[in-house]
């Protein structure tokens, strides 16, 4: 007897798969569905956080046509041309089993979405975009935003601050515009057709452009550019599925520097506009983005946890900082190589550019840690109550401005010698020659 | 999208042919009770009878009981009618949900079939603007529709970028979560619905959680209107300090009426109250048994009991609700009850219409008690010799020489040994065998367990002369022995409270640093002898809350905090523990030893008692825990009295009445022998015994101080160890759940062609090959394999099949090892049954 073996029997459970009769209706010829226009948008807004780059659920992602197109693991066609029936997609969105409908654990769609989904399929599924790669959110058409209130029934938090080092003027973000108020708060102008949230404002260094980064959480981010002058929407460099955090121009005014949702880091030609370069590296939603004055670096922060510098020609990555425990939120370049990085963790660490080593903890608490900027001789650090001034050559802190647990959530990317400016969490703007003469006023229309 | 599809049919295909099964077997269930809308009301109870309701975002869930003339009780909630009185003042749905719509007194006409009754109640500020509250509204809102789960944003790292504390625990934390993180972007203060934290869960911008409410919800409008008064998160206001749920544990439930509508009141500490019945958080303990809904609904499934775990803010009661059925056919025929146990295990199972088995025949009971009490199986001369007994009482004499046995105490030993980690890597060999020593008198000389946990516990001076002080080092901190001793002698998990409050209890993070104070000032020092240290208390020293900062004073469950001697705090808590009114001490060691018994605690997982997981049969648990108390703690006692009873030496054959049972003991359990029975098992039925590293001869491994005195060998690492397999623990947590109970692929293998079984067989010194070169019949050899294996005699019928096998080859010896094989394999021998 062969007890040294034994059988192992496995049964196999055929699963006969159920056919849906669905009626085949004629295609309206009348209503011609663009899926630019109708279907890409049904589908970032209900599919793509479950089945895009972040989470690809049962491995299938839909963010760009050529991936909502490609054979599924299964072996199925999410979508056939003309067949509504062969489309997996769509059998799944009407599908009876409320544990096999699409989107999981959640109602069915509306069903004029579906309606122009089946059309679409029946239509023959054709593409109108420029290239299939491209990823839904950047098909959609550059949107006109809502007007912004004309007065603001609460605080909103100042997410984005800059300021004109020659005409003082302060740029702040506000709901669907950015604001220009005088030093002493007095509303300037207000510049609309904007999206939700700014989360950054950046001046051109030579011309009257200003660069912002935004979006509606959840659903959209965008790079505008706009002319100083006229408020005029001049450009639109991205649209992502999430709010784009920051966008930064070197420092000749050349090149935009953005940091994007998905982990990488975009570089544009500022005069045309045109990408030049992808930066890969993190691997979550890219914080900041600081240019060193030298124009050829590149400090990036990312929820990752980790920051980087890269060279900005090659595209390579010159060092990678990883020490902190949770979300680095900003970098500045201090002198003698040395690069200053701050987190959620409560931590501003200090690191070697050169070799990427940790040199010390510059600061360490309990709370978060938001910004970093720096002035020609100074650096600053904000955070969930306090702002922090330290001596650039001794590392010695020379000023602590507390904000009785407001969180400053914005420093101008190109500090003002002779300004001290912040945005706080409570929507307020305090600003003054120095620490000890500050004003404060609310930027809220 | 399709592999997914297919997964799921697998699994629905599978549950079709299981239930399609179990429905061939069981009798058909007949409700033979009648439904609520015919059957005969004596008299209508409404709660709460008299109520003030205060602010316009407050309602009142009512519950209402119909009592039958048999005094049984149904909930008729929502089967009765309602009428308010002015009709002005408040409007009722049909599941009894009063919402006021102007100030004023009033009343409430509840009727059912031709019985009513009246209560009143009170409506104001009613108009008045009221402020959604952060910690009553907007934290229980994100616990009760599952955010702030721990498989969603609760989890220790949230999910997607955004964590909020496990139910709300942590206020700060969500406050800063929902209102700061990430440049604000969950809450949108100029257009609230367009919030993230609304669109999010009504699926308005696509959400992994999928939809969590609509947007007619109250829990949305709370949302919502928290958002747009300004996302406010002040802790001023009245504070909660408690909830009150009716009904209160223990209602009993029938088919066909098996739905329990809850009431939750909610006491605030100016005196007032308010209903939060649809703010509150629920859970089921046992899922089978039943459900419960967003507003308090619960739904009877099976028959059995369940606790249904209440939460709101950060209070927790867990009622119990029995769900009863009768089935076709079922009649109690008053089984005989040996003692005590039997008396409250037939009530339940009367009760719950599950009918006992008979009791199991002679040689499975020798074979079972064996093993349950020595570790070992029975030999062919012991099992000789109580069959051919005549004596009446001969279950009884057979246990109480087991008890007396010195294989007893070793064996005992050993399952303390797992608890207190006795193992050579913390506390090193020598020490091994001296607490092993200890442990082996204390069981044999039947130590009263008061003693022997105040030992333990109150060990101090050098572990050579007080083995037991090894407790500390393996224990080897403050945490770590607060732990362990809230493990052992408290039946509690507690570790989870070291960091947030306990998910599923009322422990809080205050408790465990409270419960560590007593261990803190405990010192351990070294001294110039390998092995041992010093235990001595310092006179000060505190613990300090960590997210307090406080100082946390002494503190033990219900008697809450506790005066503690300045010279050694652990003598306070020794004394608390070993108090006769300590209501847990006493339970948590009967229990133990009736899971060691059984197979399965009365509580289960036997180390994890909490209200959340309520006993299967209380009144079990209470009569064996005050039996222990007036036996002076005595385990022998316990141990003796449970092997007494017929519910443990009914036969794990079921009926159809009871084989639905998993919980109520109405049949044994089998069980795989443990690896260490099983080895010493391998052993006996081959005559080839194993032989352990670092101890006598013929020590069994069921006798082993420790699982590593083995020493270490680097060229045996990645060997596969039988034990191991088998689930042998490594003794690093006091932890029960150590010990693998799973069945692995590993463990067939090891069988089927492992090393130890095969060299058993095969060894030409075994029963067999001793046997064959004596010149013993093959078949006697195959009669004697079955009596020390299965502690039977083989059947004519099986004597056959090995006849035909053996008679088939031309080598007896290779056909012997063949059958020696079959049987080892042979369930009937790896199961304690």
């Amino acid at each position: 007897m062969n007890r040294h073996s034994f059988l192992l029997n496995i049964t196999l459970i055929l699963v006969s798969v159920l056919t849906c009769n669905v009626q085949a209706e004629k295609p309206n010829i009348d209503s011609k569905v663009s899926f630019s226009e109708h279907v890409a948008p049904i589908l970032q807004k209900r599919c793509v956080s479950c089945h895009g780059s972040k989470l690809a659920e049962s491995g299938y992602r839909l963010d760009s046509y050529r991936s909502l197109l490609s054979e599924m693991v299964s072996g199925q066609q999410a979508v056939v041309s003309g067949g509504v029936a062969e489309s997996e997609l769509f059998q799944r969105l009407i599908h009876e089993d409320d544990d096999l409908r699409m989107p999981a654990e959640a109602n069915s769609l509306p069903d004029a979405e579906i309606e122009l989904i089946k059309n679409w399929i029946e239509q023959g599924a054709v593409y109108d975009g420029v290239s299939p790669d491209q990823i839904l959110s950047s098909l959609m058409p550059s949107r006109k935003h809502p007007s912004a209130p004309e007065s603001y029934p609460a605080s909103l938090p100042v997410s984005a601050i800059a300021i004109d080092s020659e005409t003082k003027e302060i740029f702040t973000g506000g709901y669907h515009e950015l604001i220009i108020w005088n030093r002493s708060g007095q509303l300037l102008q207000r510049i609309g057709n904007q999206g939700q949230r700014t989360y950054s404002i950046d001046l051109h260094p030579t011309n009257q452009n200003i660069l912002t980064s935004s979006g509606t959480p959840g659903l959209l981010g965008e790079v505008r550019i706009f002319d100083r002058q006229t408020g005029q929407l001049i450009g639109n460099l991205i649209q992502s599925d999430e709010v784009i955090l920051d966008a930064k121009y070197s420092p000749d005014g050349l090149r935009v520097a953005v940091a994007k949702p998905d982990g990488s880091i975009d570089l544009y030609d500022a005069k045309t506009n045109k990408r030049i370069l992808t930066l890969l590296g993190h691997s979550d939603q890219v914080t900041s983005v600081t240019w060193h004055s030298d124009g050829k670096r590149l400090g990036t922060t990312s929820r990752d946890k980790a920051a980087k510098i890269y060279d900005v020609d090659s595209g390579r990555s010159l060092a990678t900082f990883s020490g902190h425990t949770d979300c680095v939120n900003a970098l500045e370049f201090l002198d003698g190589d040395e690069v200053i990085t701050v987190s959620d963790d409560g931590k501003a660490m200090v690191w070697s550019a050169h070799n990427g080593r940790k040199k010390r903890d510059a600061l360490s608490g309990k709370t978060p840690l938001l910004v970093v900027s720096r002035t020609e001789k100074q650096y600053r650090i904000g955070g969930a109550n306090r702002l922090l001034t330290y001596e650039l050559a001794t590392h010695q802190k020379v000023a602590e401005l507390p904000t009785d647990g407001d969180w400053i959530t914005a420093v101008p990317e190109k500090e003002d010698s002779g300004m001290l400016v912040f945005g706080l969490h409570s929507g307020e703007v305090r600003v003054g020659r120095t620490e000890n003469g500050i004003d404060q006023f609310s930027a809220q229309p | 999208m399709r592999n997914h599809l297919i997964f799921k049919r697998v699994i629905h295909a599978g549950l079709a042919i299981a239930v399609s099964v179990a429905s061939l077997l069981s009798p058909s269930r007949v409700d033979a009770a009648e439904p609520a809308d015919t059957i005969q009301i004596a008299q209508l109870k409404v709660y709460p009878p008299v109520f003030t309701i205060t602010g316009a975002r407050e309602q009142l869930q009512m519950v209402v009981t119909g009592v039958l003339s048999d005094q049984s009780l149904v909930d008729l909630t929502g089967k009765a009618t309602y009428a308010v009185e002015p009709a002005d003042l408040a409007s009722v749905n049909d599941q009894g949900l009063l919402k006021p719509m102007r100030d004023g007194e009033g009343s409430l006409r509840v009727t059912h079939g031709d019985v009513n009754t009246i209560v009143t109640f009170e409506a104001e500020n009613i108009l008045q603007r009221q402020r959604v509250s952060f910690d009553y509204h907007t934290l229980p809102v994100l616990a009760q529709t599952g955010c702030s789960g721990g498989s969603c944003h609760g989890a220790p790292h949230g999910k997607a970028g955004f964590r909020l504390s496990l139910f709300g625990s942590d206020r700060e934390l969500d406050r800063v979560s929902l209102t700061h993180q990430m440049a604000g972007r969950r809450i949108n203060p100029i257009e609230p619905t367009k919030s993230l934290l609304l669109m999010k869960p009504t699926g308005e911008v696509a959400h992994q959680g999928g939809q969590r409410f609509e947007r007619d919800e109250s829990q949305y409008e709370l949302l919502r209107d928290w958002i747009a008064e300004g996302a406010n998160t002040d802790s001023g206001g009245p504070q909660c300090v408690g909830i009150k749920i009716y009904p209160e544990t223990g209602r009993l439930l029938k088919f066909p009426n098996h739905t329990q509508q809850l009431s939750v009141i909610a006491s605030f500490d100016d005196g007032s109250q308010r209903d939060v019945t649809h703010l509150s958080k629920y859970e089921v303990s046992n899922p089978l048994v039943a459900e419960v809904n967003r507003s308090g609904l619960v739904q009877g499934l099976d028959r059995g009991e369940s606790a249904v775990i209440v939460r709101f803010a950060n209070f927790i009661e867990a009622p119990l609700l029995t769900f009863v059925r009768d089935i076709e056919g079922f009649t109690w025929d008053e089984p005989e009850e040996a003692n005590y146990i039997d008396h409250h295990v037939y009530a339940k199972l009367r009760q719950l219409q599950f009918k006992p088995s008979s009791l199991a025949n002679e040689s499975t009971f020798v074979r079972r008690v064996f093993l349950d009490t020595i570790g070992l199986l029975p030999t062919e001369e012991e099992l000789e010799q109580y069959l051919s007994d005549p004596s009446p009482t001969r279950r009884e004499e057979l246990i109480d020489q087991l008890l007396e046995r010195p294989e007893y105490a070793k064996f005992w030993a050993q399952k303390w040994g797992d608890l207190l980690r006795v193992s050579t890597k913390l506390i090193g060999v020598p020490s091994v065998h001296k607490f092993n020593r200890w442990l082996e008198v204390s069981v044999a000389s039947n130590q009263p367990y008061d003693q022997f946990a105040e030992q333990i516990l109150l060990a101090t001076g050098s572990t050579r002369q007080h083995p037991q002080g090894n407790f500390y080092r393996s224990a080897a901190d403050t945490n770590d022995a607060t732990e362990t001793a809230a493990q052992v002698f408290l039946g509690t998990r507690i570790q989870c409270a070291k960091c947030h409050n306990h998910p599923f209890e009322r422990w809080t993070q205050g408790n465990y640093y409270g419960l560590s104070a007593f261990f803190s000032r405990l010192q351990r020092s070294k001294t110039n002898q390998k092995d041992e240290v010093l235990l001595w208390s310092k006179e000060d020293g505190e613990v300090v809350h960590p997210a307090t900062g406080q100082t946390a004073k002494p503190w033990v469950p219900v008697a809450g905090e506790i005066p503690t001697q300045e010279s050694d705090r652990r003598l306070a808590f020794a004394d608390w523990l070993t108090a006769e009114q300590n209501p847990l001490f006493a339970k948590i060691e009967v229990n133990r030893i009736w899971a060691q018994l059984m197979g399965q605690g009365i509580v289960e997982p036997f180390d994890d008692f909490r209200d959340s997981n309520p006993p299967a049969n209380p009144e079990l648990l209470e009569a064996l825990a005050k039996d222990f108390v007036a036996s002076g703690y005595d385990r022998r006692h316990i141990i003796r009295t449970v092997l007494l009873s017929h519910t443990y030496q009914a036969s794990s054959d079921t009926n159809p009445w009871n084989e639905q049972d998993r919980s109520y003991f109405s049949h044994y359990r089998p069980r795989m022998m443990t690896a260490e029975q099983l080895v010493d098992a391998l052993g006996y039925v081959t005559n080839k015994p194993e032989a352990f590293f670092g101890v006598p001869v013929s020590t069994k491994a069921t006798w082993v101080p420790a699982p590593d005195l083995k020493p270490h060998d680097r060229a045996k690492i990645g060997s596969v160890e039988f034990l191991k397999v088998f689930g042998q623990p490594e003794r690093q947590s006091a932890c029960e759940c150590e010990r693998s109970k799973d069945v692995s692929l590993g463990q067939a293998l090891e069988l089927l062609n492992g090393e130890t079984v095969n060299e058993m067989i095969t060894a030409k010194t075994n029963l067999v090959h001793q046997g064959l070169e004596a010149g013993v019949d093959s078949l006697d050899l195959v009669k004697r394999l079955y009596r020390r294996a299965l502690s039977r005699d083989a059947t004519e019928e099986e004597l056959k099949v090995h006849e035909d096998y053996i008679q088939s080859h031309q080598d007896k010896a290779q056909a012997l090892e063949d059958t020696c094989w079959a049987l080892l394999n042979r369930n009937e021998f790896l199961f304690q049954h």
